[in-house]
């Protein structure tokens, strides 16, 4: 048979296994969707402070859940990972549930940051210690954006709108939409907020701090495609992005503006107190044709920067130019930025195009000629640049590869202890042998891993006991906690599935289903009085107070409890004629001496 | 040393009806590379769950996130199809129902079938998607050598397949 004909059989052949309808997949895909949207467990930390709703009260106690994770490991610990062959450790889930964290960074000042519900943690050590303090997480842990200066210093923000007006409108009259900011000087202990009225769009708020009191907001809107889809046919009837700068000089207290410019993306840096440089998202980039922005006289005014080489605008057909990180200066004068460059339907292999600079940004030197993407499989490639320079390309899910001389040799580390089929949403070396990363652990949780062999084996981060030392002082925000958990209290009753969806993944795998939630919800629901008692589930002979509770429970519990914290919230029912029953509410993801509060029945 | 300041946009509308607007390409594309209904539609599935997990990662993709979901997608039907393959279902012997008649089909289902994954992708996107050598090196991230190279084998290895069932045939008749 010739070359043709086979072809032509082939062609055939592929005819007949092309799907007629794709309506009915799209509509259950929709309800997938749906179901995927709603209010996710990596939310609730932020939002189920406290679940003292004591009808929030939930299933097993805390301490006979952990042993069951623990002991079904073959359920939960998965196995060596694939196409390495590493003798190296598996992925722990039952510790990497105990590292689940909304966001992860590297502090400018160097170290690792994360926020794990209501608690801000920091370390200095990669990962052998953390301190913790408070984060102001409800309300900030949806689309908020953290900058973590050092261990003192950090700031979060979030772009609101006054209901009724749509994020992305735009505008129908000034003061309807503002920009949050809250701000600690002293490591998460106390946090005070700003609020800037704002009268231009802004879909997402970065922030960027040279110093304490210098720092910047960047209220950016991304480029938008075309009526048509993301093709190169609509690239004329897309819009650019564009950005608008705000500008604090004492810590974020005040805030004004301090300028605005087409193409400037959310990806910003400050090289000092004036100096900003701004990488747009590639979609914008390659409508504008401009890689890099800076500005010089701390964001009133922008210019688009050379970098020689690169293809010119318009660029072909679907083409990415895009700088997912960078600049890196090592010094006042040397940096170094890569720039990520993708061709498609060219023929032209995705390259990282690497380039210097010895004058503080104001030219760029081409360093090497373009790199190919060293990874041969179908990846999902990224290019980052940390602070010791490696670039990393994410070598689909099984390895990083990175490269320490601008692209010149490439190493290619398999690593073990990650999880299997599953790339980092972030990853950052904090030296040549120290890494984090955060990767994808269940239905909407990330958790924080950590690296001190170059990426080749890893470990789920262990926050110690630092969250049981934030200062007793550091109560913050009582009013939004116990808004959360009386909306979770009406939820159970309204909507059970709303309410579940609220469960942190440690509560959902405490109860098991949402049919034994909702069970448990309608037992609770029953009750009228409670014996509160507080104590601690490592040693639950240990009780430290006992108080009756009426009607008034959410008074009395908050006399008691440290409202300040996120809980989950764990139930069983001991004595009565009915099965044993006790309700815990213990702080998420916590390892040892814990705090407990325990209702049980008169 | 500075960095960037972490940017995550969460702009889950955007994402959710990119997404939805791309489902029925992937659900040609699930279709061409299982050649399997019931399969197709649970990768797509299985893609669409992946890639909303993975939307935090969407900004390094976000020129295409259309392509971004697509390469889910071939990620997603490449195991399975390596999955199917360590396990593999149990073949009828042909010969061994009454009434059967061999088709065109049969033999070539059964040929692609037994190709490595990355052949059996190369093969649909060709032919079933009917994306030219560039376009499917784009959409792979492959270099368009490898691309040739394995559409090149993936073609003789169908067509090895092929005569060796015919030569099979004759001996028995």
């Amino acid at each position: 048979m010739s070359t043709p004909d086979l072809e032509t059989r082939i062609r055939s052949y592929y005819r007949t296994c092309e799907p007629e309808d794709s309506a009915r997949l799209m509509l259950a895909s929709r309800a997938l969707l749906d179901d995927a949207r709603r209010p996710q467990p990596r939310r609730l930390w932020g939002s189920l402070r406290l679940v003292a709703s004591l009808a929030a009260a939930v299933v097993l106690l805390a301490v006979l859940v952990l042993p069951r994770l623990d002991g079904g490991t073959g359920g939960y610990v998965v196995g060596p990972v694939p196409g390495t062959g590493l003798p190296g450790p598996t992925f722990d889930v039952p510790a990497a549930l105990n590292a689940q964290v909304d966001e992860a960074g590297l502090m400018r000042s160097g170290g690792i940051w994360a926020v794990q519900g209501s608690y801000l943690l920091t370390s200095t050590d990669n990962g052998v210690t953390w301190r913790a303090g408070t984060f102001p997480s409800s309300g900030f842990s949806n689309r908020a954006e953290v900058f973590v200066l050092d261990p003192d210093h950090a700031w979060a923000t979030i772009p609101s709108v006054v209901a009724g007006a749509g994020l992305n409108a735009a505008p129908t009259s000034p003061s309807q939409r503002f920009v949050l900011v809250a701000r600690t000087s002293d490591g998460g202990r106390t946090w005070q907020t700003s609020v800037s009225w704002i009268d231009f769009p802004c879909d997402t708020a970065t922030l960027s701090f040279a110093d304490a009191r210098h720092g910047f907001v960047m209220c950016s809107v991304g480029a938008q495609a075309g009526p048509n889809g993301p093709n190169n046919e609509t690239i004329t009837q897309a819009t650019k992005g564009s950005g608008t700068v705000l500008r604090t000089e004492d810590g974020g207290a005040s805030w004004s503006v301090a300028g605005r410019a087409v193409g400037l993306g959310p990806a910003f840096t400050t090289s000092d107190a004036t100096t900003l440089w701004s990488a747009p998202d590639p979609s914008s980039s390659a409508l504008t044709g401009a890689a890099l922005y800076v500005s010089r006289d701390a964001g009133t005014t922008w210019s688009a920067i050379d970098l020689a080489g690169l293809p010119a605008a318009p660029y072909l057909p679907m083409t990415d130019v895009g700088i997912p990180a960078g600049p890196v200066f090592w010094d006042e004068s040397n940096g170094a930025i890569a720039v990520n460059v993708f061709y498609n339907g060219s023929g032209t292999p995705p390259a990282i195009w690497f380039y210097r600079t010895s004058d503080a940004g104001r030219s760029w030197t081409l360093v090497k000629k373009p790199v190919q993407n060293p990874s041969m499989g179908m990846a999902f490639p990224e290019v980052l640049a940390g602070r010791e320079w490696a670039t990393i390309w994410l070598d689909g899910f099984d390895g990083v590869t990175t490269s320490g001389d601008f692209g010149s040799t490439w190493t290619r580390t398999p690593w073990s202890g990650m999880p299997p089929n599953s790339p980092p949403a972030w990853l950052d070396f904090t030296d040549s042998s120290h890494a984090a990363a955060e990767v994808f652990v269940g239905p909407g949780s990330y958790a924080l891993m950590l690296s001190s062999d170059a990426g080749r084996t890893w470990h789920a981060a262990g926050f110690g006991d630092a969250r049981t030392k934030v200062p007793a002082d550091s109560v913050q925000d009582r009013v939004t906690a116990k808004g959360t958990a009386e909306e979770f209290t009406t939820m159970t009753v309204k909507s059970p599935p709303s309410a579940w969806g609220m469960l942190s993944a440690y509560s959902q795998r405490a109860y098991g289903s949402e049919a034994a939630f909702e069970a448990a919800m309608v037992a609770l629901g029953k009750r009228t009085n409670y014996a509160l008692t507080i104590g601690d589930p490592t040693q639950s002979a240990d009780l430290l107070s006992q108080q009756n509770l009426g009607s008034g429970a959410w008074a009395d519990l908050t006399a008691l409890a440290d409202m300040s914290r996120a809980y989950a919230v764990a139930v069983t029912f001991p004595g009565s004629s009915e099965p044993p029953e006790t309700l815990v509410i213990a702080p998420l993801s916590a390892t040892g001496g814990w705090q407990v509060w325990t209702v049980t029945t008169p | 040393m500075i960095e960037l300041a972490s940017v995550r946009p969460r702009e889950d509308d955007r994402v959710a009806e990119l997404l939805l607007a791309g489902i029925p390409e992937a659900h040609r594309l699930a279709a061409w590379i299982l050649r399997d209904p019931i399969g197709a539609e649970d990768a797509v599935q299985e893609s669409l769950l992946k890639a909303w997990s993975r939307r935090r990662t969407i900004r390094f993709e976000l020129g295409e996130p259309h392509r971004w979901f697509m390469r889910i997608v071939l990620n997603v039907c490449r195991d399975e199809l390596r999955r199917r393959r360590r396990q593999p279902v149990a073949m009828t012997e042909p010969a061994a129902e009454s009434g059967w008649v061999p088709t065109d089909r049969d033999d070539l289902e059964r040929a692609i079938g037994r190709l490595k994954e990355d052949e059996q992708i190369v093969l649909g996107l060709r032919f079933g998607r009917d994306l030219t050598v560039p376009q499917i090196a784009a959409q792979t991230r492959l270099p368009e050598g490898t691309v040739k190279s394995r559409l090149h084998y993936a073609l003789e290895h169908v067509r090895a397949a092929l005569d060796a069932e015919r030569r099979a045939e004759e001996q028995k008749r």
